[in-house]
């Protein structure tokens, strides 16, 4: 397998939780897509130098990629309190949280449709269910199932 | 009573409000703790996007990186320094007594030649920064000899700008965003910012070149205005020139992973021959001048 298909793999794998381990230390969305872009861009340039290193999991790697992009953005904003390594520890959270939104993939497609308007395009109510073409108590109602299905899955997957 | 889908919402509506406390029916907090985590639910789109930019394994440049030269590159290198909190990552001196030196201005990356006469004119650059404080930034400029173009407003955009021209003759674009950043999204701290006539063939050329993809297009009355565009890690900026607005042709280092694959596609593109792929002491390296005077230097390891 070529590098960049060995990379798109690893991309696969890997996307929620670096998007997970960046959202909450950025003010927003816009934020938050920038740096999980540079982070993949850093690490595409230097998966070379990667696999000299035995024993490092990748996602670790990525791990230190993004806090190094977060500390060089709060320093270069000029920002008053700069992340210390504590705000960067990897912990249960990003874990969970990028299972989370990967069982959201597994979603029946209405479900999904509703959780990715309301969510990722934080999209109010009444917009959602212009766009999908149903009442605003259909698409409340599909929320719930959705989200009731989730918490039904994360509890399975913790045995 | 309200139904229990008409609850969760309200609670969902105060979390992507960002309200400070929620209060929730007992009987559904576990699922309004599922719901706070997924506020942070990625785009699907933005993933796909991004992936395939990652992917794409017919276009390999990695990095955009502009290549200033003029004779006393010593004192430019000090003008970045001490306008824009410049650091220098790399400075060494040619077998023939020139100078190369790498800066970095924030996240972004410039190279710096000369030191020693020059057989053809300097290459210059017009390029977009991004810095905390515009004003302070400016008052800089100004101090350490550059001339304004045109002093620190607020544009309609949303950016807070000034814009001078060095005593070499580049100009910077000095820029802060108004709001929480400093710097909008899809940007970088600092752009090359190309003036072509005739953008959308510059455009068709960076992507046929370059595997470039356009993140924002703004247009009037038919002509390109404003427009970003990604190649491949790196972001460059251009508009149609107009008024005092005119092309400065530049020159730039692109790190590619095959040089003479590179050189063979942008040469198809509508590159001219500069200088075909050759081993030097750095690397291999192949050079073509675009449709607009721009030099491009392809550069690989091997």
């Amino acid at each position: 397998m070529d590098e960049r298909a060995r990379f798109a793999e690893l991309y696969e794998q890997n996307f929620e939780r670096v998007y997970a381990f960046v959202a909450r230390r950025v003010r927003d969305r816009a934020e938050a897509e920038d740096v999980v872009s540079d982070v993949f861009y850093k690490a595409l340039k230097g998966i070379g130098g990667y696999e000299e290193r035995d024993g490092v999991p990748f996602v670790a790697w990525l791990y230190r990629i993004a806090a190094n992009v977060l500390h060089d953005r709060a320093r270069n904003a000029g920002r008053e309190t700069p992340l210390d390594d504590c705000d960067l520890a990897v912990d249960d959270d990003v874990e969970r949280r990028a299972l989370l939104f990967r069982l959201v993939d597994t979603l029946p497609p209405a479900q999904r449709a509703v959780l990715v308007k309301r969510f990722a395009e934080q999209r109010s109510i009444a917009d959602v269910a212009r766009q999908l073409g149903r009442s605003e108590g259909a698409v409340k109602q599909l929320q719930l199932r959705a989200i009731e299905a989730l918490r039904a899955q994360v509890r399975g997957s913790h045995g | 009573m309200a139904e229990r889908h008409d609850a969760l919402d309200q609670a969902i509506q105060a979390i992507l409000d960002g309200a400070a406390e929620v209060s929730i029916p007992r009987e559904l907090e576990a699922l309004v703790a599922i719901a706070a985590d997924l506020r942070d639910l990625p785009d699907p789109e933005f993933k796909r996007r991004l992936g395939g930019r990652m992917t794409a394994t017919t276009i390999d440049v990695r990095e955009v990186t502009p290549y200033l030269v003029v004779e006393d590159v010593d004192d430019l290198i000090d003008f970045a320094k001490n306008v824009f909190g410049a650091k220098e990552t790399l400075r060494t001196k040619g077998g023939a007594g020139g100078t190369h030196c790498e800066i970095h201005i924030g996240d972004s990356k410039l190279m710096m030649g000369g030191g020693m006469k020059l057989t053809k004119g300097p290459n210059l650059a017009t390029l977009h920064v991004f810095v905390p404080d515009v004003d302070a930034a400016y008052e800089r400029a100004i101090a350490a000899g550059a001339t304004s173009l045109y002093g620190v407003v607020d544009q309609e955009y949303g950016s807070r700008e000034g814009s001078v021209k060095d005593r070499w003759g580049n100009h910077w674009y000095i820029a802060t965003e108004r709001g929480e950043r400093y710097r909008p999204k899809n940007t970088q701290d600092v752009m090359p910012y190309f003036h072509p006539h005739g953008a959308p063939k510059m455009i068709s050329f960076l992507e046929n070149a370059l595997g470039a993809e356009v993140l924002e297009k703004y247009e009037h009355e038919g002509a390109v205005v404003h427009a970003k565009v990604r190649v491949g890690g790196s972001i460059v900026e251009l508009g149609e020139a107009h008024g005092e607005w005119q092309p400065v042709p530049m020159m730039f280092v692109v790190a590619v992973d095959s040089a003479d694959e590179a050189f063979a596609r942008a040469v198809s593109a509508g590159g001219k021959e500069m200088m075909p792929p050759t081993k030097q002491p750095y690397g291999r390296v192949g050079a073509v001048e675009d449709p607009f005077g721009n030099q491009w230097h392809f550069m690989s390891a091997q």
